[in-house]
């Protein structure tokens, strides 16, 4: 008798649990992917946060067309705590965005601009402008 | 090949034309272009519309389209790099003695002027200024672009300072350009074949005061220290100085969200010696 109950508690409270995840997150889950335009989102959130998703579509070069989904994590208090670019078509992160993430540190010695060829220009740093050397004795009579 | 060179926003221009001989009607619509530029946005000209708001109460003001749109422009990078930039960093420069004009009105308020922007909606808190350094020029050059395109020039070079916008030559080819390396101006630290692409490189070595430079850090209230200098690509100029503005204000963990923001690519010199390369740079390291 006391085995049966001791099983029936366990089966209750694993509905319990089952019945609470499901209200707590796959019905929000599947909320989320009602929409056309909306993100299949699988993980499990802390309570209170949710994800909102919302497609762009921008001209990516004049004929082509492309579509991009934001994805926001909102902590309970409504602040952002994560902002994900995906691929509205694939739902991943594109190429393009993956590189943006990439940097490397490098050893930058530099060459004579004297010893380079068939250089068309050279990008620089604006010069001193006219205004700012109008008032550089200004500036001096500061310092 | 042909080159036309002129000065306009305190700085020297050129334009390198290939294909098709530069009419005398384009070379002045572009001067005018950049002086009617300079007219509106310079902080040094007391009637330019970055000056408007010098004595202005607190309040909402309506800007024109194009201020709108280089202030929007401003705010995105004031938000990308945790507000470390901020056009209204003008009154600071003004405080340590960079720009304040004989007969123009000085900022006076005991704190930063605190500013909003909702479409061509300003709103303002007290007295401002703005600086549009670091964005406006970029755009500039953007837009003297669309004079030779409007006029029918399909292959230019269009080099505004020191940042560029290019097309391509004639022949379909890139142009070559060299990125100077920072403090070196002998000295080149990549080469960058540009094709239908803006160019833009800062460095805090030029427009120096003392231990000053122009280049103020709004939290800190004092010269950015950490970075020397930068080059960014992007797919025009106006994106590409912004992306230098913001690879010197904003700390490295923000370069990869002012690089998707802008669709640039990078090189970051830094104080310490060291070099950061964004790994999408096409250009060759030397």
């Amino acid at each position: 008798m006391f085995n049966i109950k001791k099983g029936t508690a366990l089966i209750a409270v694993v509905v319990l649990v089952s019945v609470f995840v499901y209200y707590r997150y796959a019905v929000k889950i599947l909320q989320v992917n009602k929409g056309e335009n909306t993100t299949p989102v699988t993980d499990m959130l802390p309570v209170g946060a949710k994800k909102v998703s919302a497609v762009v579509k921008y001209m990516a070069t004049e004929d082509k067309e492309d579509e991009l989904r934001f994805v926001l994590t909102v902590d309970k208090s409504g602040i952002i705590t994560e902002l994900a670019t995906l691929d509205a078509k694939t739902n991943e992160v594109p190429e393009k965005k993956k590189d943006f993430n990439r940097q490397v540190s490098v050893m930058i010695v530099g060459k004579k601009l004297s010893e380079l060829t068939a250089i068309d220009n050279v990008a620089k740093s604006t010069l001193t402008t006219k205004a700012f050397n109008s008032v550089v004795d200004q500036l001096k009579a500061q310092l | 090949m042909e080159e036309f060179t002129f000065t306009g926003l305190g700085t020297e221009w050129s334009l390198a034309v290939d294909g098709k001989q530069l009419e005398d009607q384009v070379r002045k619509d572009v001067v005018q272009y950049v002086q009617d530029f300079e007219n509106r946005f310079s902080r040094f000209l007391p009637l330019s519309e970055v000056n408007a708001f010098r004595t202005s109460p607190a309040g909402d003001y309506i800007l024109s389209q194009e201020f709108s749109l280089l202030l929007a422009r401003a705010d995105r990078l004031r938000i990308l790099t945790n507000s470390a930039y901020d056009p209204a960093v003008a009154s600071i420069l003004e405080d340590a003695g960079y720009g304040a004009k004989s007969g123009m009105e000085k900022i006076k308020q005991p704190h930063i002027p605190k500013w909003a922007l909702v479409g061509n909606k300003l709103t303002i808190d007290s007295p401002i200024a703005f600086d549009l350094g670091g964005i406006g020029k970029g755009y500039c050059i953007d837009q003297v672009a669309d004079v030779l395109k409007h006029f029918g020039y399909d292959y230019y070079l269009v080099d505004g300072g020191g940042d560029m916008a290019g097309t391509t030559k004639a022949d379909g080819s890139a142009w070559r350009v060299a990125v100077e390396y920072p403090g070196k101006p002998d000295t080149a630290a990549s080469i960058v074949h540009l094709k239908h692409q803006g160019i833009a490189v800062s460095d805090s070595f030029r427009r120096r005061f003392g231990k000053w430079h122009h280049l103020i850090d709004m939290q800190e209230k004092k010269p950015v220290e950490k970075v020397i200098g930068c080059a960014a690509v992007a797919q025009d100029a106006w994106a590409a100085d912004c992306m230098t503005s913001g690879l010197f204000f904003a700390p490295p963990e923000n370069y990869p969200a002012l690089a998707e923001e802008f669709e640039a690519t990078y090189i970051v010199f830094q104080s310490d010696g060291t070099t950061t390369v964004n790994s999408d740079w096409q250009g060759e390291l030397l």
